[in-house]
């Protein structure tokens, strides 16, 4: 995934961050939040009250975090965990005050130059399948899965971005997949929204 | 319905980075066809990938986040143990040593001329944020773990801890959040009506209206966006995108206050529309009705929950059943 790629100049600021340097601290985040606000987008919808808050939140945190950061992963996937982190803290406090949320069926969502119509519409119920169960599922697993489908992030990646081992990540992505099928089978409609098989 | 218990997740990541042998393809394509769940996946994962950037508001967002920072150091200054900075760092509102070093000097460099005032101690969540002026007072951050720590995970270096058992906790079924009560706005501050250049040739096509239109309505032209959707409407009817531009319009005069002629687009969604936008057609319709104080409201809510009892709206619909049920 483009977006987070990892680059020397992301890892060279943000050792020099984490040691006191601002400029390199400035940088840094200039470098990593497009990739933070749209990870708070892509979890929360580009509707919800709370996406800038996260991004914003999620942003001091990491300046917060640097000296913490060992370089087990990239800057940016150290980056977008956290705002992973927020953006479904954040849809948990939404379901708990039961406020308005239709992100799911966000009209933004169902546009693009690229894909027809109804194919972003189909695309934008899948996003919205998986952003509800993410507000379902315990925190580790949400965090995982956020982190695999939402992010892209590989086997390993993950492994690195949430510092457990790799049977972990698999566990956890094995539980989030068994709650997937549940809600799958119990709502067969959902598999209208697949494409054939191949 | 069957499906195995272990899923392909390395074939899963290298069909994402296009890097599948020919065998590799085949056992992935042989599992895809017993398992929903990797098709879901393999799927969501290149619609969030295809999603836009959103560039234009990070400058700001940088801004008042580096404006949020912390301006005052802890009393302890002794650097605590991996395992704690995990358990704290963020959401205990731990200030670190390099960020309380680096908030006064980073706000200089980006010209604020006056520090943000921080909660004292005990801290929030997370330290408190320059925020937009419109915005109600936030929540404070990141919630308190709502238990402690005894994940697999001694050595998360930020975040939200993990319940207690993750395997017992399972999925839980919970009813999604409700739609929106009325076509209200939201908390957000109304957005900037800006004009955007919208250009449609001087024959145009479905396509070519439904992106002029999606320009500006994201752009904030809503009357152009209006327009736009009318005209491709009325000129391509039998089109795809004629049938979301019902769906869309329909919402867009629901949010601009005009549930009647809002209605009428969803109607019109639903007569003949793909399965994929029923569901939400349905619920809006059941909000225009509502806002409308028509009294088939309630069966618009009960076709709803009728042809889509799991349906995200779900319970939305049920709350306005009983508010709606004679005494």
């Amino acid at each position: 995934m483009a977006l987070l790629a990892a680059t020397p100049t992301a890892q060279t600021l943000a050792e020099q961050a984490s040691s006191g340097d601002t400029r390199a601290a400035a940088q840094l985040l200039r470098l990593l939040a497009p990739g933070m606000l749209r990870t708070a987008h892509a979890l929360l919808g580009r509707a919800h009250p709370d996406v800038d808050d996260v991004a914003q939140q999620s942003m001091i945190a990491l300046v917060q975090a640097l000296p913490s950061f060992r370089g087990e992963c990239t800057p940016a996937h150290f980056a977008n965990s956290i705002t992973t982190r927020f953006a479904l803290a954040a849809r948990r406090r939404q379901a708990t005050r039961s406020a308005r949320t239709d992100d799911a069926v966000e009209v933004d969502g169902l546009f693009s130059e690229v894909r027809s119509a109804v194919d972003h519409v189909l695309a934008e119920r899948r996003r919205a399948v998986i952003q509800e169960l993410l507000g379902t599922l315990p925190e580790v697993q949400a965090e995982t899965l956020a982190l695999r489908v939402v992010l892209g992030l590989s086997l390993g990646e993950v492994a690195a971005a949430t510092q457990v081992p790799l049977n972990t990540v698999r566990s956890r992505i094995r539980l989030a997949k068994e709650a997937l099928m549940a809600r799958i089978e119990a709502d067969p409609a959902l598999l209208e929204l697949l494409e054939p098989t191949p | 319905m069957t499906a195995p218990d272990l899923h392909p997740e390395e074939l899963l990541d290298r069909a994402a980075s296009g890097a599948l042998s020919v065998d590799e393809r085949a056992r992935l394509d042989a599992h895809l066809a017993v398992c929903p769940a990797c098709r879901f996946e393999l799927q969501a994962r290149a619609d969030f990938a295809a999603l836009p950037d959103v560039a234009p508001q990070v400058d700001d967002l940088v801004t008042r986040a580096l404006a949020g920072l912390p301006q005052r150091a802890p009393p302890v200054r002794r650097r605590p143990p991996v395992a704690m900075v995990a358990a704290t760092l963020v959401l205990v509102g731990f200030s670190s040593l390099a960020a309380l070093r680096l908030a006064p000097a980073l706000a200089a460099m980006l010209g604020l001329s006056r520090p943000v005032s921080v909660a004292p101690s005990p801290p929030p969540a997370v330290a408190p944020v320059a925020r937009r002026p419109a915005r109600p007072p936030p929540e404070a951050g990141l919630p308190p773990p709502e238990a402690p720590a005894s994940d697999d995970a001694p050595q998360r270096v930020v975040g939200v801890e993990p319940p207690l058992n993750e395997h017992a906790a399972g999925p839980q079924r919970k009813s999604p959040p409700p739609l929106s009560p009325s076509p209200t706005p939201t908390t957000q501050p109304p957005l900037p009506l800006i004009s955007v250049p919208v250009t449609v040739d001087e024959q145009p096509t479905a396509d070519a209206l439904f992106r002029a239109a999606t320009r500006a309505r994201t752009g904030g032209n809503r009357e152009e966006a209006e327009r736009l959707y009318r005209e491709l409407a009325a000129r391509f009817p039998a089109s795809e995108q004629a049938v979301v531009a019902h769906a869309v319009l329909g919402r867009l005069l629901l949010d601009l206050g005009r549930p009647a002629e809002g209605l009428r687009e969803l109607e019109a969604t639903l007569d003949g529309g793909p399965s994929a936008l029923r569901e939400d057609a349905l619920a809006h319709r059941a909000l225009a009705l509502d806002a409308m104080n028509d009294p088939r409201a309630g069966a618009a809510w009960g076709q709803l929950l009728a042809e889509f009892p799991e349906s995200i709206h779900a319970r939305r619909a049920r709350e306005r059943l009983e508010a709606l049920s004679p005494p």
